[in-house]
């Protein structure tokens, strides 16, 4: 009779462990393992190529590498280029309070990645996040150089470096703009468009300004390792996200007096609340978060967009024990890849072909990329007369502190 | 005689200290390094594409047994391709100095240089760089175009200590007959950023040198200097060193150096 009890209980254990692996695994979008059998077809894969794609089929088999990626994905060149000159640059300084806030997130981006790639990952949520936090509470003077601070990180990926300094420069730049008080408004949504251009054209590993599916992009293999084992730290990354999206209706269309009032409750917020947050379903989304900024340069708001589901990818992958480094350095090339202006060519907002994933971005010209968020909530303004993506709507911030500007389109 | 010299040397050092004071232009990157900024070594890494900088200071010269010199040095830098720049220098001085009885004002020879880099770091391969330069002759009493050819080689030891090879060839096209017309060196230079993880704008570097002597009856001058780098604005760096030979020939007098520089991007 005992061992009858003990029999049914370890059933019972193993049923349910194996419905919470799937649940915490796989969580797939309802159409996930034709987008991914698409995608895989868009790299001239086979059948083998197919089922190795599908990583809701099997969470530890690894998508291969795309066989025509560029050869600057693998460039072992510094590559620096000096940032668009303009009268406007470092005008941020004039909203101090701001500047060192964003001074202070690219330190808290380089320190866990240089923890993350030195064997320190099992102190991430304790000394680490101490660490960065005491940064975050006592922000640098200056804006410091990424690169040195993560150096083991920088010697392991030198290319996702230089991705992620561009788009970083592309975010300094654009808002410097906005904060400068020597431009009239047309001069800098002209200013913000030629910034645009400049980064388009001068570097190869510019990020696409096309709305992707975050769904598909979030349902990788390695997709919420991350946020499941790191929650704290998470939390940190998506706060910066979180400033980075809210800050630009902070400043859209303001004198640098009404800028400085209005960084003050949101820096407020942003310090005591959005840095520690570990219940968002889904990182913060510009559109969202400053939905005038985002009607307006819709690509640009894609391109931060993407930026921080890349980020979000990478950490996902360093946070996957499961892999090999090789593994690891392969699936960030190929995240690279996924979100790369180059990948992406020739194609515009609103194309959605069922057969190929990798270029599902169907929002409309004009329309900023809400992204297809698997967890989120539907966000009924954003999304009229777009039902088809009811399933995959963004998540809901009613907090969110622009909200009062979300015009809809 | 004696008046002139101190009234200019003193105006070197003003000229120094104003240069100094010009804050907040633009950042020039306190851990990107450059040969007398403030100590002789550079570092693997070129300035950005399309980046402009003007990099100057001023040094006090303190050899044995003459008089206080004084040294301006000025170099524009400009990163005219992908991890390539070119720059022009000059560096006047007056007063006593460690390789010549003269002591009057010299304007000193005009340099033109390109530096490339030809990799970044990865993995355990180190940076590479090549920098050659060519000096005019346009300071006191010179003759002929000196050239030096310099390979640079940077890796990080640890996490954030970095070392950095210098290997110089210094050719004369005409040296004097007590001269040699090649002049081989080698630097040993370190850096390491002071402050982390609360601070992010301060670089400690240290440098050990040696090279033949440029008179052949002499062997070869051992030389260290150790220096700061401090970011003082959003895109300027202010440098502070001091270099000193260890050993010298004998007939080339050792001397101190004081350096404190200010350079910013643009």
């Amino acid at each position: 009779m005992k061992s009858q009890k003990q029999f049914i209980y370890a059933s019972l254990l193993l049923i349910s462990g194996l419905l919470f692996a799937r649940m915490v695994v796989a969580q797939p979008t309802h159409d996930n393992h034709e987008h991914h059998q698409q995608h895989n077809q868009h790299n001239g894969g086979n059948g083998e190529h197919n089922r190795m794609e599908n990583p809701a089929a099997n969470a530890r088999t690894l998508p291969p590498l795309p066989t025509n990626l560029p050869s600057w994905i693998n460039n072992k060149d510094r590559n620096h280029i000096y940032r668009k000159r303009g009268r406007y640059n470092d005008d941020i300084y004039k909203i101090q309070s701001l500047a060192r806030d964003l001074n202070a997130v690219a330190v808290g981006h380089a320190m866990a990645y240089e923890d993350l790639v030195t064997g320190k990952a099992h102190k991430l949520e304790t000394d680490t996040f101490d660490r960065i936090n005491w940064v975050l509470k006592n922000p640098p003077r200056f804006m410091p150089d990424e690169g040195n601070i993560s150096p083991t990180f920088g010697r392991k990926y030198g290319v996702l470096e230089q991705v992620f300094e561009w788009t970083h420069i592309l975010h300094a730049q654009t808002i410097d703009v906005l904060a400068s008080p020597k431009l009239t408004d047309a001069q800098k949504e002209a200013e913000i468009e030629r910034l645009y251009q400049f980064y388009v054209e001068n570097v190869p590993y510019a990020i696409t300004g096309l709305p992707m599916n975050m769904g598909y992009l979030d349902s990788q293999p390695y997709s919420k390792a991350f946020r499941q084992k790191y929650p704290k730290i998470n939390g940190l990354f998506w706060g910066y996200h979180w400033l980075q999206g809210a800050m630009y209706d902070t400043l859209y269309g303001k004198t640098l007096e009404q800028q400085r009032t209005a960084y003050v409750p949101v820096g407020k917020r942003y310090h005591e609340v959005e840095l520690y947050r570990t219940d968002r379903p889904f990182m913060p989304m510009f559109a969202e978060l400053s939905p005038r900024f985002a009607a307006r340069f819709p690509h640009i708001s894609n391109v931060f967009d993407n930026l921080h589901m890349l980020h979000d990818m990478v950490n996902d992958i360093l946070a996957s024990d499961w892999m090999t480094e090789k593994q690891k350095e392969e699936q960030i090339k190929r995240a690279i890849w996924m979100v790369s202006a180059e990948a992406h060519k020739g194609k515009k907002p609103g194309d959605f072909d069922p057969n190929d994933s990798l270029h599902d971005h169907r929002f409309m010209p004009g329309m900023p990329g809400m992204g297809m968020m698997p967890e989120g909530l539907h966000h009924g303004d954003m999304h009229e007369g777009h039902g088809s993506h009811d399933s995959n709507g963004m998540q809901e911030d009613k907090n969110a502190p622009n909200s009062e500007n979300h015009t809809g389109h | 005689m004696k008046l002139i010299r101190k009234q200019s040397i003193a105006s070197l050092c003003a000229i120094g200290l104003v240069l100094l004071g010009t804050a907040n232009a633009r950042a020039n990157d306190h851990n990107n390094l450059d040969a007398h900024r403030p100590l002789s070594f550079d570092d693997a890494e070129s300035s950005g594409y399309r980046e402009q900088a003007i990099k100057m200071g001023a040094s006090l010269l303190l050899p044995s047994g003459r008089d206080v010199g004084g040294e301006l040095e000025v170099e524009y830098v400009y990163g005219f391709a992908r991890n390539t720049h070119l720059s022009v220098g000059i560096e006047p001085s007056i007063g006593g100095r460690g390789d010549t009885n003269e002591n009057g004002f010299d304007f000193g020879n005009v340099s033109v240089g390109v530096f490339h880099n030809f990799n970044r770091e990865f993995n355990n391969t180190p940076a590479f760089s090549v920098r050659a330069d060519a000096y005019l002759p346009t300071g006191r009493d010179a003759s002929g175009v000196d050239f030096r050819l310099r390979g640079i080689a940077s890796k990080m030891v640890g996490q954030y200590d970095r070392l950095h090879v210098n290997v110089d060839l210094n050719v004369k096209t005409e040296a004097d007959d007590e001269d040699r017309s090649v002049v081989p060196g080698v630097i040993l230079g370190y850096s390491r950023p002071l402050g982390y993880p609360r601070r992010f704008n301060r670089t400690f570097v240290a440098e050990v040198g040696v090279r033949a002597s440029e008179e052949k009856e002499d062997g070869a001058i051992v030389s260290a200097g150790v220096g700061v780098r401090q970011q003082v604005g959003y895109q300027s760096v202010i440098d502070l060193g001091i270099q000193g030979d260890l050993a010298g020939g004998d007939n080339e007098r050792s001397q101190l150096r004081l350096v404190a520089g200010y350079s910013f991007s643009f």
